[in-house]
């Protein structure tokens, strides 16, 4: 620090420190909106640069990866919209528009319920819980009902992010490697080495980590799909989907995922048995996962205490909704790799700075 | 103080170019000028101060580094003392064992006088198996005949 500003006493240095923040903080308040394009184009680089590494291979020259790169994903797209996309769409919008039959199923099922109850516990009629029970029920499902559409497509539908991510992803991906180096050229002497081991390893674990997640949502999903379509269901891209996205949360996500469809399946089959093939297709599939796929896709496991990530789960749904509750756990996984290789970096430097310590107070001056 | 009528102001453009020195090292002997290119843009260039410990013996290790300008005196603690290995100059590269083992580090590096290294780290190096396996392998094997040199000379003394 001392080389770069030669010419200001401590004081100084801490008041011009303290206005250069103050500045990047309002900087960053004015120009907050155009915080999230970057920051999903740093994520989409970060998972496709070893792609991009791989066809450079191919191509010799990295400008030509990534706009072979940026060809295939446009072919991608084409496919999407022409082959995923509109049944998904004709789907969710069947789905919405019988979403007031499958309410009253549930309101008729609840009154069942707690006419049954009542009969057996006549105290609880007396309470009035019952009543409250279907009445929030109720809400929550015409709520839920008017928000499923926003709740998918509000997120992502800004038009300025999909032309931004792009061209700033473009950038990423093409001068990765030197924005790289640039930014490891202001690192201390002293912190050079260790930084930029800590940035490759936690770097690699990460991208893993998240590659990983992306490869297991796609397998789960069409493995859902397909059963889905099998079994003869009514909405098998969006359940298949949804079961896919919502393999994400942990201990309950399967759970979430399978209710939407038992609930379709049984209404457009009115048996039991349908219900049981079902719990048995994706207790298969959670067999699948969990067995075969999440050992071989997470080489190196990202143990989280389910109490953490119970906490992760309500601290995301609060901040986030449902996108909160589907990102807390890669999140929380980015955390933990992080701070684990961190902790574990700072333990090793202070046993070793007083070694170093040790040394130098028993160094002979003549040397 | 600079003095502008006396000093040689045109030092900078006397010095190599970074693909010059590369040119030197037989880490990277036989590689095409094109090549050597690709290397560079890899190489983190550091300048260290006088007395300035580019790495201390027992860290762990991450890089090869090849003297750009200046000098480098290599070190190990012995007995609570350091003692003098060797003296490395313009030219001269260190620490190439790091490229291949993720052991520590065997000795101190320590400038003395102003310096100026290149730094190419293992990372690097794996990262370009990826998209270049043909130089990576190349500069791989180059590494090893390096350190096996070394280990026939450490063996016949």
């Amino acid at each position: 620090m001392n080389s770069t500003f030669p010419y200001f006493t401590k004081i100084q240095k801490i008041i011009l420190f303290s206005i250069l923040a103050i500045i990047l903080i309002a900087i960053f308040n004015y120009l907050a909106e155009l915080i999230p394009p970057f920051l999903f184009a740093f994520i989409f680089s970060y998972l496709l640069s070893p792609l991009v590494d791989r066809l450079e291979f191919i191509f010799q020259k990295r400008i030509l990866a990534v706009i072979a790169l940026y060809i295939g994903i446009a072919i991608g797209i084409i496919f999407l919209f022409n082959y995923i996309i509109p049944p998904l769409v004709n789907e969710f919008n069947e789905l919405t528009s019988n979403l007031p039959f499958y309410g009253s199923f549930i309101k008729e099922w609840s009154i069942n319920l707690k006419n049954n109850v009542e009969t057996n516990f006549p105290i609880i009629q007396q309470l009035n819980i019952l009543d409250n029970i279907q009445k929030q029920i109720q809400t929550i499902i015409f709520d839920l009902a008017q928000r499923i559409p926003k709740l998918f497509f509000s997120t992502f539908s800004t038009i300025s992010y999909l032309l931004l991510i792009p061209v700033i992803l473009f950038f990423f991906l093409f001068q990765g490697p030197d924005i790289k180096m640039s930014f490891f050229r202001i690192i201390p002497n002293k912190y050079f080495e260790v930084l930029i081991y800590l940035f490759y390893s936690i770097g690699n674990k990460i991208g893993n980590y998240l590659r990983g997640i992306f490869i297991e949502t796609l397998i789960v999903g069409s493995l859902s799909f397909i059963i889905l379509l099998t079994l003869g269901a009514n909405y098998s891209v969006l359940l298949g989907t949804l079961a896919g996205i919502m393999n994400l949360i942990p201990y309950l996500g399967p759970v979430f995922g399978a209710i939407p469809a038992i609930i379709v399946l049984y209404l457009q089959f009115k048996s039991l048995n349908i219900v049981l093939y079902i719990i048995i297709g994706f207790g298969l599939i959670q067999m699948i996962d969990n067995i075969v796929l999440k050992p071989i896709i997470y080489s190196q496991s990202v143990d989280i205490h389910p109490l953490a990530i119970f906490i992760f789960l309500l601290i995301g749904g609060m901040v986030a909704g449902v996108w909160g509750l589907i990102l807390a756990v890669p999140i929380a996984g980015i955390l933990k790799v992080g701070i684990s290789i961190l902790a574990k970096e700072i333990k090793f430097r202070i046993k070793f700075n007083k070694s170093l310590e040790s040394l130098n107070l028993n160094k002979t001056p003549s040397n | 103080m600079t003095n502008a009528f006396w000093d040689d102001i045109f030092k900078y453009s006397k010095k190599k170019s970074d693909i010059q020195i590369l040119e030197d090292i037989p880490v990277f002997k036989g590689l095409s000028r094109f090549e050597l290119n690709k290397v560079a843009k890899m190489l983190h260039l550091r300048s260290y101060k006088k007395d300035e410990y580019i790495f201390h013996e027992k860290e762990p290790g991450e890089s090869m580094y090849i003297i750009k300008s200046g000098e480098i005196l290599i070190t190990k603690n012995k007995n609570q003392k350091e003692t003098v290995i060797s003296n490395l100059t313009e030219g001269s590269f260190f620490g190439e064992v790091s490229l291949v083992d993720e052991d520590v580090r065997s000795a101190n590096a320590k400038a003395i006088t102003d310096s100026e290294v290149l730094g190419f780290f293992r990372a690097d190096l794996m990262n370009l198996i990826d998209r270049n396996p043909r130089l990576a392998c190349f500069i791989l094997y180059q590494l090893s005949t390096v350190i096996g040199k070394r280990l026939r000379l450490q063996t016949e003394t």
